[in-house]
């Protein structure tokens, strides 16, 4: 019996993260998400980082996102995620992070870069926003003209 | 024992979402694999349909990111796609993966990939499928040049795919039209429409005529200048768009009819455009509708340059006309209170000067 109990508390715990994340979300637990941030898997770090908007900026957050940001190692849509939190938190400082970042990541990533930038309402950003408009990506070209309007 | 219950307990609640999330994480030696294992779980279709949405529409976020094609994950595809009745978000992972898959690819590649996103937009589509099957399709076909028979069965999908849709279409629409639409096709595809609906009526072919006249005539009207600067070069093919555009009033839709008269109206009034829409214009049979009647009388009015609008709004709108409406439209047709109206210019009434105090 204490089996069959240890066994259900132990595949509690490991519940799956995209619920042990989602429910963090939901609740606004940035302890739980900062600490999915270093989770193995890409796409945990991705519903984190995007979990976090959710909840007040904290300079540890703000930090560990920006870390994020700069991690050329790290996936694009990871960083994406963390730029899309820091814009919706209205960081300027990441802005050169962004920048780089866009030069750096896939092209869905970088449409996702560019909307953080976007989203930031800061004059730097949106200096970087217009000289999208005339990108290579016509996905990203036209969404920029939008955002510039 | 306890071990494996704890295994067998931990993979059941980590559920199989978070399984094809992982997956995404695949080295790229082991990325095929992952792939097909994954599009085959975004493919299956339970009994039930509306179960195990969060899993299959996470399968197709794994197969964007591995970024593998091949014809075993592009029949993956095509069902979860193509299944009507499948859900719509794991309808709109799929078309978002096909756009993913199909990034950077030459167009040889991609080919079956824009063909299938066609098929999509010729079938009904939820608003958030419709708009992942645009982006996707600007992802794989923008980038290549086409010929003529690509970008027209290109357009005919994006047509038939506008005339579908109930709700305003994203932006990106138009910016994937602007990138196919060419003058040729454009004409060709209302020529096709306008024939399909007459010998066919219906909603539906209506609608399409509906949308392929409205793409004609965004693309004559976002060149308009270019156009009239060489219009000594394009005559034949500027004649050759109005006269398609024209013969849709042959279809008698009161809503087609309506929308071109006053789109005519707009980019039709440069004396040059007007020689060629005026005539036909002033030869439309006047009907029993006063907003049909008033829409004509204030194209005729705009193609005023041209020698039979000026004619028919004369002696056919002004000398027979009894609806309060349309003579207010037409005394109304200034700019300032200063300026003569429309009914004035018409008999060259002269300017009174202003009283002397």
């Amino acid at each position: 019996m204490s089996a069959v109990l240890l066994a259900v508390v132990c595949a509690s715990a490991w519940a799956g993260p995209l619920r042990r994340t989602t429910k963090a979300t939901h609740g606004a637990d940035a302890k739980v998400l900062m600490g999915q941030l270093g989770h193995k898997h890409a796409w945990v770090r991705e519903l984190a980082a995007q979990g976090l908007a959710t909840t007040p900026a904290s300079e540890p957050a703000v930090v560990a996102l920006q870390a994020c940001l700069d991690n050329s190692d790290e996936r694009g849509f990871v960083r994406a995620a963390c730029a899309g939190t820091l814009g919706r938190w209205g960081v300027a400082d990441a802005i050169p992070a962004m920048a780089t970042a866009l030069t750096e990541v896939d092209p869905e990533s970088r449409y996702w870069v560019a909307s953080a930038l976007h989203v930031l309402h800061h004059p730097d950003a949106q200096a970087i926003v217009e000289d999208l408009r005339a990108d290579g990506d016509l996905l990203l070209a036209a969404a920029a003209r939008e955002w510039s309007r | 024992m306890m071990l494996v219950l704890t295994i067998l307990g931990g993979l059941a609640l980590a559920g199989p979402a978070d399984r094809a999330l992982h997956l995404m994480d695949a080295p790229p030696h082991r990325a095929p694999a992952a792939a097909h294992q994954v599009a085959a779980q975004g493919a299956k279709l339970p009994r039930k349909i509306t179960r195990r949405i969060t899993p299959r529409a996470s399968a197709w976020l794994s197969v964007g990111r591995l970024g593998i094609l091949d014809d075993e994950i592009l029949g993956h595809a095509r069902t979860a796609l193509m299944t009507s009745h499948n859900p719509g978000p794991v309808r709109a992972r799929a078309a978002w993966a096909l756009g993913e898959v199909g990034r950077g690819r030459t167009w040889e590649e991609v080919t079956p990939v824009a063909v299938l996103l066609e098929e999509a937009m010729a079938s009904p589509l939820d608003g958030e499928t419709a708009h992942q099957v645009i982006e996707a399709f600007a992802k794989v076909y923008t980038p290549h040049s086409h010929t003529f028979a690509e970008n027209l069965a290109a357009t005919r999908a994006l047509n038939t795919l506008g005339a579908n849709q109930t709700r305003k279409l994203p932006g990106v629409y138009s910016v994937v039209l602007d990138q196919v639409l060419t003058f040729d096709v454009a004409v060709r595809l209302v020529r096709e429409r306008v024939d399909a609906a007459r010998q066919a009526p219906s909603d539906q072919t209506l609608a399409e005529a509906y949308g392929a006249v409205l793409l004609t005539i965004r693309w004559l009207a976002g060149r308009q200048d270019q156009l009239l600067a060489g219009l000594s070069d394009h005559r034949t093919a500027v004649t050759a768009a109005f006269d398609a555009l024209l013969s849709t009033l042959d279809l008698n839709d009161r809503r087609l009819t309506l929308m071109l008269l006053w789109s005519l109206g707009e980019v039709a009034g440069d004396p040059a455009f007007a020689e060629l829409v005026g005539p036909r214009t002033a030869a439309l049979a006047r009907t029993q509708d006063p907003a049909v009647r008033a829409m004509q009388a204030w194209a005729l009015y705009r193609l005023r340059s041209n020698v039979d609008a000026r004619k028919s709004l004369r002696d056919d709108v002004l000398a027979t006309e009894t609806d309060p409406m349309v003579l207010r439209l037409l005394a109304a047709l200034r700019s300032s209170p200063r300026e003569l109206d429309a009914i004035q210019k018409l008999y060259a009434v002269e300017p009174r000067p202003a009283a002397q105090p």
